[in-house]
């Protein structure tokens, strides 16, 4: 190994430990590297509760995680809505209408889940929050 | 101090460790992405853009001809085949990493949330910058002679090593600054084995068995955490990895159960704590008559 080559290494050592240590030390991803916070938070509420699309042809509601112009990700499709639903509803109903356009369904609803999950195994309640009508 | 530092990085070791494991990264990567469409993503909604890596800074979701995105996932798979094959290795290697990096931050930016495609990413660095075509591989064949074992072979192993190190001890770190020691609690547990159950009931069979016994949650929780904080170890000590390697192969299988995540990736780059440094030896059962040349 020639002494630059070495000099290189070292060096391209040193990057990728440093930035591994400081994503891990701020608690933020510098993307590539991340701190890697699979599931670290804490849960204590027994009732859960999160949105989710549900899509509506005649009186038929289906699941919508994915399709139209969506993410295939559920992650990234259930933490944007939960981080617009209540501050920028607008924003949702544009996205929904852009979505509602790309298919022949009647409707298009963010639907609010809940579940006692003290009670184990529970079918759970859900309430429209917003619809989307097809014009 | 300075000795060990230096006999952990650059030690010397065969070619074949860093080119086996070449060859079974690789392979591993175009099976998980032959069918995966990075094209399709650019009918996401551009409200989803979260620019990171390559696309850091850039405001709104570029638009970029479908054609485009094609040909860059066509190449990356083409040089992903060369880099498994060991043709033009450098050159294979290092477009694996730069279009693997375009490509995985384009992914990360619009549509997952896993840490994977940066994991990916820095692992495909580390194969771009070393040496690792030196057997196993079409330029050795036309090379026609054998690389002594040399510091090039190890330092690549063991960054790949140190970084699979903070995945775990990174994820321990997580849950005591998120959860605190809570975190091992049975309720804790039990409240998110129901939750995910909400989410994917069919695939976490033994999710309400394990749900309905607190104790074991709390011994369960307490054995990941541990578990996770300790792992570093496995970098130093051959004991171990005796135990945590195969204590962390039981926990992801524990967590489909249980939780219902399949953590394929995570299970496959365990391969890289095989005793790779010992890979000359594998080269002499695939060809025995080395073993008389010898003579």
């Amino acid at each position: 190994m020639t002494q630059s080559r070495s000099k290189f290494i070292r060096g391209f050592i040193f990057l990728l430990l440093f930035g591994s240590l400081l994503s891990l030390v701020w608690d933020r991803e510098i993307w590539p590297f991340s701190p890697y916070p699979m599931y670290s938070g804490l849960q204590t509420q027994w009732r859960f509760e999160r949105l989710a699309l549900v899509g509506v042809e005649g009186d038929r509601e289906f699941p919508v995680w994915s399709g139209c112009n969506l993410p295939n990700s559920y992650y990234r499709l259930r933490y944007w809505l939960e981080g617009h639903t209540s501050s920028d509803p607008q924003q949702v109903r544009t996205l929904l209408k852009r979505c509602l356009q790309q298919t022949s369904w009647d409707a298009i609803r963010v639907i609010r889940q809940s579940w006692n999950l003290a009670e184990g195994k529970s079918p759970g309640t859900s309430v429209t929050v917003l619809e989307v009508n097809s014009p | 101090m300075r000795e060990r530092f230096e006999k952990f990085w650059f030690a010397p070791a065969p070619a074949e460790g860093i080119a086996g494991l070449r060859i079974v990264f690789f392979s591993y990567l175009i099976a998980r992405y032959a069918g995966y469409d990075f094209a399709a993503l650019a009918s996401v909604d551009g409200a989803f853009w979260t620019p990171m890596g390559v696309f850091a800074g850039v405001g709104d979701k570029p638009i970029f001809p479908l054609e485009w995105i094609r040909l860059t996932q066509v190449l990356w798979k083409l040089a992903m085949v060369a880099s498994v094959l060991g043709f033009r290795t450098g050159i294979a290697t290092g477009a694996s990493f730069v279009l693997g990096a375009l490509l995985l931050s384009w992914d990360r930016s619009l549509n997952t949330t896993s840490h994977l495609p940066g994991l990916f990413t820095l692992l495909l660095g580390v194969f771009a910058f070393a040496r690792c075509g030196g057997a196993f591989s079409v330029d050795a064949w036309i090379a026609g002679r054998r690389q002594r074992s040399s510091g090039e072979f190890r330092w690549p192993l063991q960054l790949m090593r140190v970084i699979h190190t903070f995945v775990y001890f990174g994820a321990g770190v997580s849950k005591l600054r998120h959860g605190g020691l809570e975190w091992m609690s049975a309720d804790h547990l039990r409240i998110l084995i129901r939750q995910l159950d909400t989410i994917s009931p069919q695939k976490a069979y033994l999710a309400q068995w394990l749900s309905l016994r607190p104790e074991l949650c709390g011994v369960a929780a307490a054995a990941v955490l541990l578990l996770e904080l300790s792992f570093p170890l496995v970098l130093f000590s051959p004991f171990a990895r005796r135990v945590l390697l195969p204590a962390t192969m039981l926990m992801h299988v524990g967590i489909r159960l249980t939780l219902g995540i399949t953590s394929m990736s995570f299970l496959f780059l365990l391969v890289l704590w095989l005793p790779w440094e010992k890979a000359a030896g594998w080269r002499l059962l695939l060809k025995p008559s080395l073993c008389d040349s010898r003579k």
